[in-house]
């Protein structure tokens, strides 16, 4: 459906996007995933044809976007970083307007909008000013821009950011409803919010694509890494360096010291639980656990999975 | 097409969704209104007069119109909207241009009153009166195929708004020192002239020559012959060429921009 074959996009001496090459099946949700500033938007704007590439290809359904636009473009719904949306206009009206902008046609345009209304539920809202919407209700009303003319491919820059929880997890299902019959590129930089749509998953960081994965692979790399966070009454320094000498224990580091209480970071090797033996080992020099739990991983810990330990602030070839 | 009527229409009704709109229509109808009630007390009617009176204030009316055209579009992010659209930069342009355009002649329209009540009194309408008018609405197209394409180059309603009324400044101010640049190339080629190999004639001529050069150019002085009843295919097609070497630029420098390196 998308092939993206070696794109490049140099701004001076920086290279925002570094020879990045992909395919997207037809139907498939895909995950772009990486730290801000990686190039997600970049990459997602010359997939839309808002700005070209220095060199490289875009195809969307057999369409060059630069040789082709009109046909490539029609193809696209896409919904930017900031929603594009005209603060004088009704929800209604400016739905009227991106629809004659995309050229769809009057009769299916009224059954249309009913649809694209109830699919993101925002019917109720459909009078009023946009710019009296709350920002759920913006970013939403952003979503149903991109649905007119009912396009297959779905281009979603980070959909979530900035809504609470609960929008979060609202506007997570209408995109996992939308999945069903479009195809969808959706970028993100927070790995659970990817792990829970996406079929797939592609990793940039500065502008390079680090990696590409399955999202069951993906998932099964998260569940290995399993860091301890520790609260300890005891000399930090002292309480580290026992720590240190327990296998199965990469790296141990206080993160923080607040009178003669230390948090410490416990980084543990692949599957191994070592629970039970910070426990004894910490109860032989009675320095006391106050606390005890198993962080999630970051992105930071999957950019180390799956890069092979290498620092994911300098992954540069 | 349908994308160019869709531009426009979202282009012309949002002028009238916050105050500048009723505001533009308002303050045209008013100074014109005036001039020609001033007149009218007089029993005296002078259409044409008061569209070139009319016409002095392009300065600022016209940049008022094109200000906000692309510049509020790239601030709010919602350009992206219309580049990622199928719709072609061709189109976008021309759909920018003729809301703008449209305001305009909707406010040029409010002059047509005064035509009919001058006709009613049984005033002077004759072609004098028609040619001015279409010369008033020819440069105000002029003028704002120019002001949209400043708008495009900035973010800031405001600089775009000032570069414009400084732009049709100098276009006023033109007209009125082209014959002073004029005797000056003449004063200049005579004290040149050491030797006297150039007739005093052949001086005089290159001054009025290069007068002629700067009036030719300008758009604010190229009508003038239409207010005396003098009708030429030339300065209509000289304002044509202006509206669409300045939409050409609009679309060149957005087409130009996407491809941008830094």
């Amino acid at each position: 459906m998308i092939e993206i074959q070696n794109l490049v996009k140099r701004y001076g001496e920086i290279e925002a996007v570094n020879d990045i090459s992909f395919q997207v099946r037809n139907g498939e949700i895909l995950g772009f995933l990486g730290p801000n500033g990686a190039g997600k938007s970049t990459t997602m704007n010359i997939l839309t044809g808002y700005i070209s590439a220095t060199s490289g290809h875009v195809l969307i359904d057999q369409y060059d976007i630069l040789e082709q636009p009109q046909l490539a473009k029609k193809q696209i719904g896409y919904l930017p970083e900031n929603p594009p949306l005209y603060f004088d206009m009704t929800v209604r009206e400016y739905l009227n307007f991106i629809a004659d902008l995309k050229n769809v046609d009057k009769k299916i345009w009224r059954s249309q909008l009913t649809e694209i209304l109830r699919l993101v539920r925002i019917t109720d809202v459909a009078h009023r000013l946009i710019k009296n919407l709350s920002k759920g209700y913006k970013q939403r009303v952003g979503i149903a821009q991109a649905l007119v003319g009912n396009p297959d491919v779905l281009i979603l820059d980070e959909p979530t950011v900035g809504l609470d929880p609960k929008q979060i997890i609202d506007i997570r299902n209408t995109i996992k409803e939308l999945g069903k019959n479009h195809t969808i590129i959706l970028s993100s930089h927070i790995l659970p919010e990817v792990s829970a749509i996406c079929d797939r998953v592609i990793i940039i960081n500065h502008g390079h694509l680090v990696a590409e994965e399955d999202i069951d692979r993906l998932n099964s790399r998260v569940e290995d890494v399993k860091n301890l966070q520790l609260l300890v009454e005891g000399p930090a320094r002292a309480v580290v360096q026992k720590l240190r000498l327990i296998p199965n224990v990469i790296d141990a580091a206080v993160t923080r010291e607040s009178g003669s209480i230390a948090t410490i970071r416990l980084e543990c090797a692949q599957g191994k639980d070592i629970r039970r033996q910070a426990f004894y080992e910490m109860a032989r020099n009675s320095w006391p656990i106050l606390e005890m739990k198993s962080l999630d991983p970051t992105l930071e810990d999957i950019f180390l999975q799956v890069t092979g330990n290498v620092d994911y602030r300098s992954v540069k070839q | 097409m349908k994308q160019i009527r869709a531009i426009l229409k979202r282009e012309f009704t949002s002028y009238f969704k916050s105050p500048i709109g009723w505001i533009l229509v308002a303050i045209f109808f008013f100074v014109s209104s005036l001039f020609f009630s001033l007149n009218f007390i007089s029993s005296y009617s002078d259409i044409a007069s008061e569209l070139t009176f009319v016409q002095s204030l392009f300065f600022v009316l016209i940049p008022i119109i094109t200000m906000k055209s692309f510049a509020e579009e790239r601030k709010s992010g919602t350009e992206v909207l219309l580049f990622t659209s199928p719709a072609s930069t061709l189109e976008i342009v021309l759909g920018k241009y003729l809301g703008a355009f449209c305001l305009f002649l909707l406010m040029s329209s409010t002059i047509l009153l005064h035509v009919i009540f001058t006709a009613a009194f049984g005033g002077v309408i004759n072609a004098v009166t028609w040619g001015t008018y279409l010369a008033f609405i020819l440069s105000g197209a002029a003028y704002i195929a120019i002001g949209i394409y400043i708008s495009s180059l900035t973010e800031n309603q405001i600089i775009a708004a000032i570069v414009s009324v400084l732009i049709f400044i100098g276009f006023t101010l033109l007209s009125s020192i082209a014959s002073l640049i004029g005797s000056l190339v003449t004063n200049l080629l005579q004290y040149l002239d050491v030797l006297k190999l150039i007739s005093s004639t052949a001086d005089t001529a290159a001054g009025t020559a290069v007068t002629n050069a700067i009036n030719w150019i300008n758009p604010a002085t190229r009508l003038s012959d239409f207010n005396k009843g003098i009708f030429g295919v030339t300065p209509i097609i000289f304002l044509l060429s202006y509206i669409v070497l300045f939409l050409f630029l609009t679309v060149q420098y957005h087409d130009k921009r996407r491809w941008a390196q830094r």
